[in-house]
């Protein structure tokens, strides 16, 4: 002890130690290495939280006059320095050219400020943007104008103009007296289409004139009446009136008896009125269009599920019986519709002639019932030829089995009631169609080019150069919102992101069900069950190298055999997938082989645990390698038999051609990106695993437990927060992750969400969009690049939060698991 | 304590030939240099004292033999465990005490290469016959290691832990069995307010007596406890020292120690064991005052080891 100390007293005392020794050069070293890494880290972050949050700030609109006299407005999106040189001379408009002489002089280049102005307005100009060096314009010209209006549209991306007039129709309602008597006139003037006697059409000629005369001084009253009630304006307000074909002002409208009066319209000008009168409207307006959205997107979509199925059961009849009936059975819907058609046009006509007979003199009343007979006489002719298609194919179908025939009259059962919900869905959604077409908007732009907008189509507009700070922050807020829960518009580079937010989530939790499981269980078995040995340590080496492995290889590799081979599979069976099944007989001999197989191994399991048991006898590895041998036997016969098996015509032959399963889709997406992920599960699972002291095992053996309740009860919870630590980073990798997905199932434009309200609600086989792909697509595969520029930044921005805020959950339920689980210190 | 066995770990690692001179100096005539011939490889039959005759057994071990793969670590070990009694087995290191204890309730087992010859017979049964159950046997008996181990669930599961797995849920049951178990094991005033939490935030010495009280939870035959006062401090060894001279009676208690005064004041028997070999056994009075052979002497005055 004391020899020690006398020592250590020496060393302290020993002067002129070198600089390494004490270490501080490798501090400063080290910590320099630290800080670069964090600048960089964090340079990275600031520039997309920077770069993505500005994207949706509303910015003032900037309008400047050319030399050329043209007008350039729109919102300044960015700005630099260039040079401009002698021989850029040859592409300068005309009107600069003296301009650009007298800066450039004699030398050879010069430095020129120019910004970039978002001009918008697409369908007129056919450019998003437009760059503008100083010296096209005099220099202090540059105005922001008072009204001009930003625009979001549904379609062609913004507008950027000044409101001029906002215009609202009317359309008369047509009393029944006055269109029983137009639908009596058009009935009678088309005598040459039923059997008709010369008799018959004197009466009729002889009455027609009065009919129409009586018709047109109804009409006048009405749209007298109609005039009076909707003609009172206001300031700033005008009325149009559609007469007969064209449209004249109310004060240029003289009554004219031989003229139908369609409707009218109402039309503010001046750009605060116009603005007004636009806000009160555009709420409803877009609530009738997204209303009208969800019946053409949800409720048309369910019917035409509820058809393809029923037409997927034909199909599945045919193939079962080996027929061919889908065709007959479409055939006859086709014509059932057409009868159904005609039936409806003659009920029409023979009301209208019920109708009429009390308004009309008896001769021609008598003439009109006559005419009874004909009427139903033209439309059963105009039937019979559709009705005798449908007894030809009644009699082929005939011969059918029954229960072919019950399926195919079930299939024209569902038909109809498709059809019939169609037609109901389509009137309303025609109502909503016509409600909102009511609704215009003209815009001019800065070339004074007027442009009318219907106010439905308008998703957002501001008058951007007179907001104030509350108002920005409300449409930076609402531009948000619309990102994270809305559909994308304009190839994606406007409106939301949220169906490639549904996948990217749906995707990455499917893939930790998957691989967690997996995972967790292979590196229980290689660290708690197998023996250490050479087979253990190749695999431990292959599971390592995976890793490595770059992922688009996954890709390939899902592509290759999830879709095309195991999708293929089971869409349409052995068959798909150009195997020839086994005869019955040989699938029967292979499957009693594997049976075999499988008996004997289990026996030899149990007689080696039993000899384990018997401590007397000494441990021989290779013993163990038996049963190995076997299993793999009986798993590599179970699966040729598998592939093989005479039995199985897939589960979506019905659907053939098209494939169900045999294409990119979330299932495969999630169980290539799990592949790609269980390496990093396993390896820090097994690292988990072996931190698990010894002693604990042993304790927890020598209470009389069990292998499996030792690990469950006593490892397990253990290793859990190292488990939780591998699951967050094979989650934040496979979030990540975007070129395999590009080969298995993501896409650039999903039409349904892989999870929605429709049973079975998660739709494996469906293709999704993905944040990652999204901005891949979105930054190179756009053809409107620049514009989709700022939706890159904010899309990034949002992934790299959805991925930060399932690591910090995965990372929170680790800490509360460990602190369950901590150590105590004595 | 600490210094004891470091001296002692010393010892065998710089090998034996220091001692040898040591203890030729100290050889009656007539008697054979034992330890000499144990170390070329022979097995010399134990001293074993009558007085056992009179006991009632509970363990006999009968030649028992073991291989570590191909290096043997026991040999012909024969000798029986009174019922109700303490008995300690002391030595210097790596002689094979751990391993002696680990085979009574075949926790070797889980070590692959081990390979056992002859046989213990616990109460009547055979341990080591074909066909016996093991979690049956360690059911019978419980175990304390050297390092607490108290496993990552909270006082109370920790202590129900061998009912828990035998699928025991009748909460009135755990409850009588936790409180009987941690007043045995001298815990229950210290963690009577705080069963809900973790095992692993009791100080070591508490720990220990929580892998105490789960060993006698099951309510054993036997404790088997190896070294358990040897990562303690003087005080948690006194109140487990006290707690195993409480448990003796109704417990058969085999203990490995290291130390000779805690193996005197606590044991009923001694046997002392030198590589792989058992040398003498007998009661602890008889081998801590007048041990037969000379080896014994040496080891107990504390002249070798
Ligand atoms: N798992 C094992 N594999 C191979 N040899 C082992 C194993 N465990 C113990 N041994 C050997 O068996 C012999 C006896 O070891 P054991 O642990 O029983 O000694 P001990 O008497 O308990 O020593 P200590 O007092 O240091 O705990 C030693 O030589 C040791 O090296
Ligand atoms: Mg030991």
């Amino acid at each position: 002890m004391s020899k020690k100390k006398r020592r250590g007293g020496s060393r302290l005392s020993r002067p002129g130690m070198s600089m390494m020794a004490q270490g501080e050069p490798m501090v400063w070293f080290t910590g320099g290495a630290l800080a670069i890494s964090l600048v960089m880290i964090v340079g990275l972050l600031c520039w997309i939280i920077y770069n993505g949050s500005i994207t949706f700030w509303p910015v003032p609109i900037s309008k400047v006059q050319l030399n050329d006299g043209q007008y350039v407005m729109g919102e300044i999106v960015s700005e630099e320095d260039y040079f401009l040189r002698q021989n850029m001379l040859t592409t300068i408009s005309p009107a600069d050219e003296d301009i650009v002489k007298e800066l450039l002089g004699a030398q050879e280049r010069t430095n020129v400020h120019r910004r970039q102005f978002r001009t918008g307005n697409f369908d007129i100009t056919n450019e998003h943007f437009r760059w503008v060096s100083a010296f096209e314009f005099e220099e202090n010209t540059e105005v922001q104008p008072e009204w001009a209006l930003t625009v979001e549209r549904i379609e062609w991306g913004r507008f950027y103009g000044e409101p001029v007039r906002y215009a609202v129709e009317t359309q008369r309602d047509v009393p029944d007296q006055e269109k029983l008597y137009a639908d009596l006139i058009l009935f009678l003037q088309n005598q040459f289409r039923w059997q008709i006697s010369d008799e018959q059409k004197v009466v009729i000629n002889n009455h027609l004139p009065a009919l129409v005369e009586t018709h047109q001084a109804l009409r006048a009253a009405n749209i007298a009446k109609f005039l009076e009630a909707n003609t009172k304006t206001q300031e700033n307000e005008s009325i149009e009136i559609a007469a007969g074909f064209s449209t004249v002002s109310l004060e240029e409208y003289q009554p004219d008896p031989t003229q139908d009066v369609k409707g009218l319209k109402h039309v503010w000008t001046g750009a605060e009125t116009v603005w007004q009168k636009f806000q009160g409207e555009h709420d409803n307006a877009r609530q009738r269009y997204l209303d009208r959205r969800v019946l053409e997107k949800h409720d048309i979509g369910a019917v035409n599920h509820r058809m393809e199925r029923g037409r997927l059961n034909v199909r599945q009849a045919e193939l079962d019986f080996d027929l061919r009936v889908l065709d007959d059975a479409i055939a006859k819907r086709e014509n059932l519709r057409t009868i159904e058609a005609i039936e409806l046009e003659k009920n029409a006509t023979l009301t209208t002639i019920q109708h009429s007979l009390k308004i009309i003199p008896t001769d021609l009343q008598r003439v009109v019932e006559q005419l009874t007979g004909p009427v139903n006489e033209y439309y059963a002719g105009q039937a019979a030829a559709y009705e005798s298609t449908i007894a030809d194919i009644d009699a082929k179908l005939q011969a059918c089995p029954d229960p072919v025939q019950q399926i195919i009259a079930d299939y024209l059962v569902i038909q109809e009631e498709a059809d019939k919900a169609t037609a109901d869905i389509q009137k309303e959604i025609d109502k909503s169609k016509a409600e909102n077409h009511k609704y215009k908007l003209t815009l001019a732009t800065a070339q004074g080019v007027e442009k009318e907008l219907a106010v439905d189509e308008i998703v957002r507009a501001y008058p951007a150069n007179q907001l104030t700070t509350g108002d920005k922050w409300e449409i930076y807020l609402e531009r948000w919102g619309e990102f994270l829960v809305d559909d994308p518009r304009e190839a994606n580079s406007e409106g939301g992101v949220f169906p490639a937010i549904w996948g990217t989530v749906t995707m990455t939790l499917i893939m930790c069900l998957v691989v967690a499981p997996f995972g967790v269980l292979a590196a229980l078995y290689l660290r708690e069950y197998a023996k250490d040995g050479v087979i253990v340590s190749i695999i431990r080496i292959a599971i390592n190298n995976l890793a490595g492995v770059p992922s688009i290889v996954f890709g390939v590799f899902g592509l290759g055999f999830f879709c095309y081979i195991f999708g293929a599979y089971t869409d349409g069976g052995p068959k798909a997938i150009n195997v020839t099944p086994f005869s019955s007989s040989t699938w029967i001999m292979g499957l009693l082989i594997t049976l075999a197989l499988i008996v004997t191994a289990v026996l030899c399991n149990v007689w080696l645990v039993k000899r384990k048991k018997n401590v007397r006898v000494a441990h021989k590895a290779w013993l163990y390698s038996i049963p190995a041998i076997l299993w793999c036997a009986a798993l590599a016969i179970a699966v040729v038999l598998m592939v093989k098996i005479p039995f199985f015509n897939g589960f979506f032959e019905a659907s053939l051609p098209n494939p169900t399963f045999g294409k990119g889709g979330l299932l495969w997406a999630s169980l290539t990106l799990a592949l790609l992920t269980l390496p990093v599960v396993i390896v820090a699972t097994e690292e988990a695993l072996s931190a698990v002291p010894n002693s604990l095992r042993e304790g927890s053996f020598a209470t009389g437990a069990s292998k499996w309740q030792t690990i469950r009860r006593v490892v397990l919870p253990h290793a859990t927060p190292g488990i939780m630590t591998g699951m967050v980073l094979a989650m934040a990798r496979g979030a990540g992750e975007v070129a395999p997905l590009m080969l298995v199932g993501a896409v650039k434009l999903a039409p349904e969400l892989p999870v929605d309200m429709v049973a079975p609600f998660v739709h494996l086989e469906r293709s999704f969009m993905h944040l990652g792909f999204h901005i891949y697509d979105l930054g190179f595969q756009s053809q409107n690049s620049e514009a989709a520029q700022p939706m890159v930044y904010t899309t990034t921005l949002l992934l790299v939060g959805i991925i930060f805020v399932l690591n910090i959950a995965a990372i929170l339920l680790r800490n509360r698991l460990r602190k369950r689980f901590a150590v105590g210190h004595f | 304590m600490s210094t004891d066995s470091k001296n002692m770990n010393t010892t065998t690692e710089n090998g034996l030939p220091t001692i040898l001179p040591d203890l030729s100096a100290h050889q009656t005539e007539g008697d054979v240099d034992r330890l000499r011939l144990i170390e070329n490889g022979q097995v010399i039959p134990a001293v074993i004292h009558e007085d056992i005759n009179d006991e009632d057994i509970i363990l006999e071990i009968n030649k028992l033999n073991l291989w570590y793969g191909n290096a043997q670590a026991l040999y012909d070990i024969t000798f029986e465990v009174p019922r109700g009694k303490v008995t300690s087995l002391i030595g210097p290191s790596g002689c094979g005490k751990s391993t002696m204890l680990r085979c009574v309730n075949r926790i070797n087992d889980l070590i692959d290469s081990v390979r056992i010859e002859g046989d213990m017979i616990i109460d009547g049964d055979s341990i080591f016959a074909p066909g016996v159950d093991v979690i049956e046997l360690r059911k019978r008996m419980g175990m304390v290691f050297q390092k607490p181990n108290p496993f990552p669930m909270s006082i109370y599961e920790n202590v129900v832990y061998p009912l828990r797995i035998d699928g025991v849920r009748d909460r009135a049951e755990l409850d009588e069995v936790c409180e009987r178990s941690l007043r045995g094991a001298a815990l229950w005033d210290e963690v009577k307010d705080r069963l809900r939490e973790s095992g692993l935030s009791l100080s070591g010495g508490q720990q220990q007596r929580l892998c105490i009280a789960r060993a006698i939870a099951s309510d054993p035959e036997m404790l088997l406890l190896d070294e358990p006062c040897s990562a303690l401090d003087p005080v948690a060894t006194a109140k487990i020292e006290e707690l195993i001279q409480d448990l003796s009676g109704d417990y058969s208690i085999l203990i490995v120690t290291h130390n000779m005064q805690q193996a005197s004041r606590l044991s009923d028997y001694t046997a002392f064991m030198y590589l792989g070999n058992l040398i003498e056994f007998g009661p602890t009075y008889k081998i801590f005052s007048k041990p037969e052979t000379k080896e014994t002497e040496d080891y107990v005055t504390g002249r070798f080891g």
